[in-house]
């Protein structure tokens, strides 16, 4: 792509992998935040401690879910 | 009532007098240890539920002599006073002859019993074996905060109704299997290995509070029983009068009482201390790794938030380094740029304390452990167990994830817009911009002065400053080149190759300024 398009400095190979690979990771770190928050909501129903179920914010709306 | 009937019932009484004979001796037993040790509460308690058992026991007598025709000596109401007075002689006469004295092996008279008759037996012992257990666990909880003297009085009465609930269970395993109840069988024989391992758990107690052995009782008794093998009693151990034999001094017995007590003492102290240790490196173990692991959780936010900061800063620093901007535009550039790194500040202090807030729920689940914590059924403890497993699992995925994104935060990488977040390939690139910038103040000052409309020389402006950012680009690149800053050889081939089109999109975009600055000077 970098030979293709030179003038889009986005697109030069060291940044897009750099970058992409942070957003990946980012983003996979999220969905492990979703599941875990699925099991605490069970947690919390099995001992009966429903605080530990609640999140304040929903995932993806917090400002720890950071995005690259 | 047929003779046959009538012949085992009398049997089952002598069974069961025998039986209640055996409790009575052991209250005897309780009432002259609590009068030994002068514990007047604890005699008033026994007192009464030898009153108690003092009527049942002459009821069943009287049943007998009933039925059988004989005059059974029947058990005197004074006996409690008796005993309280001094006496240990409680003149408690055998009523018949029992198969096994205090029921020691399975009734043999199982063998001529009916089904009906052998399932009216198994009724009449469990309710005997309730009242039983009944007693034994008032007789535990009185061991177990008893102390030194009466302790060892109390764990003797303590095998003896754990004995007569093993010996029941025996001889009840032994009437399902005649009865082929497999489904009895199953839960008898399961319980009778528990109640085996009670009564050899207080084997061990009583071992080690009087440096006595004892008969521990054999945990294949209830395959010997399936087997058909004969039942093997276990010993019976007695306190003191019931036996009529010569018995310790009382001072002797509280001696050797108080000296293995103060030894079981601090040996239970030096366990307790040895465990509690354990647990404390146990525990502490798990909080290291939890706390390790939760940093590494806050060290995403805040290399995640200095990557953003460091790209907006970055922002900033190119920000200076603009054509066709006046004053004006600049200051307006400055300060959203300012507010964009501030707000970006702000936000992180507010990712931190989430981050912390959610890590002290998920972490939580792995330092609360389901075996000591409350919960109202086995099955929520399982599944408390199995929910903790699973947030370990998933912590330390999420853990492999931030390791990976640290070596990349904490690396001299480079955002989406090309701008490198590290302070020196920052310093990098500003001097680049800066250089670039110098050199062109003449193209620029044409450009300003051109016959042109605003909008084309904005688009004149804009091509200079994408060689900004191209030649600011192109020095990151060959800085990284010269130092190695790569990881690998495709990455060095990737920067080779943008450095060779980073220099033809300079030399490309040079070219069309000078075309175009000509061409308008020709339209004029």
């Amino acid at each position: 792509m970098a030979k293709k398009n030179p003038a889009n400095l986005a697109h030069t190979e060291a940044i897009k992998t750099r970058a992409g690979m942070a957003e990946a990771l980012e983003l996979e770190r999220l969905e492990l935040t979703k599941e875990m928050e699925k099991v605490m909501k069970q947690y919390a129903k099995a001992t009966g401690n429903s605080k530990l179920g609640k999140r304040q914010h929903k995932v993806g709306k917090a400002p720890n879910d950071f995005k690259a | 009532m047929s003779k046959v009937q009538q012949k085992t019932r009398v049997e089952l009484l002598v069974e069961s007098i025998a039986v209640e004979k055996q409790i009575l001796i052991e209250m005897c037993d309780e009432l002259a240890a609590c009068r030994d040790s002068g514990d007047k509460k604890g005699a008033k308690s026994v007192k009464k539920d030898l009153a108690a058992q003092i009527k049942k026991y002459n009821s069943l007598v009287g049943d007998y002599n009933k039925l059988s025709g004989e005059k059974a000596p029947t058990v005197s109401y004074d006996l409690p006073d008796e005993i309280m007075a001094g006496s240990n002689n409680y003149g408690i006469a055998a009523v018949g002859t029992p198969v096994a004295s205090t029921a020691n092996a399975y009734n043999a008279n199982i063998s001529i019993l009916d089904e009906k008759e052998l399932k009216n037996y198994l009724e009449r012992s469990d309710k005997a074996l309730d009242n039983v257990r009944t007693r034994l666990e008032t007789t535990t909880k009185q061991k177990d905060e008893a102390t030194g003297y009466n302790k060892v009085l109390l764990i003797i009465n303590c095998l003896t109704y754990q004995r007569y609930v093993i010996e029941r269970l025996a001889e009840n395993l032994h009437v399902c299997n005649k009865l082929e109840d497999a489904k009895r069988v199953k839960a008898i024989k399961k319980n009778l290995t528990n109640e085996i391992a009670a009564y050899n758990a207080i084997v061990d107690e009583y071992e080690t509070l009087t440096r006595s052995r004892l008969t521990r009782a054999s945990e294949s008794i209830p395959e010997d029983i399936l087997a058909g093998k004969a039942y093997t009693p276990i010993p019976a151990i007695s306190y003191t009068a019931n036996d009529g034999t010569a018995r310790n001094s009382d001072a002797d017995v509280a001696a050797v009482a108080a000296a293995a007590a103060a030894s079981v003492a601090t040996a239970k102290a030096t366990k307790k201390h040895a465990k509690k240790s354990k647990e404390v490196v146990k525990k502490s173990a798990l909080e290291e790794k939890v706390a390790e692991q939760a940093n590494k959780d806050l060290s995403v936010v805040t290399k995640g938030y200095d990557f953003k900061i460091s790209l907006l800063e970055s922002q900033k620093d190119m920000s200076y380094y603009r054509f066709g901007k006046n004053q004006f535009d600049m200051k307006s550039l400055k300060k959203s740029a300012n507010k964009r790194i501030k707000d970006a500040q702000k936000a992180h202090k507010e990712a931190l304390k989430y981050e912390e807030k959610d890590n002290s729920r998920y972490y939580a689940v792995i330092t609360n452990d389901p075996v000591t914590m409350k919960a109202k059924k086995r099955a929520d403890r399982v599944k408390i167990a199995s929910l903790r497993t699973e947030m370990m699992t998933l912590l330390n995925k999420r853990d492999e994830i931030n390791s990976k994104l640290l070596s990349i935060y904490n690396g001299s990488e480079v955002t989406l817009d090309g701008v490198s977040i590290n302070q020196k390939w920052r310093q990098v690139k500003s001097d680049a911009a800066e250089k670039y910038v110098n050199k062109n103040q003449k193209v620029a000052k044409k450009i300003f002065r051109l016959p042109a409309s605003s909008g084309e020389k904005q688009r004149l402006y804009g091509i200079l400053n994408s060689n900004v950012e191209a030649s600011s680009t192109l020095a990151l690149t060959q800085y990284r080149l010269k130092t190695k800053e790569y990881k690998n050889s495709g990455e060095k081939k990737a920067l080779k190759r943008d450095e060779k089109n980073l220099k033809k999109l300079i030399q490309q975009n040079t070219k069309d300024i000078n075309w175009v600055i000509k061409k308008i000077k020709t339209r004029v």
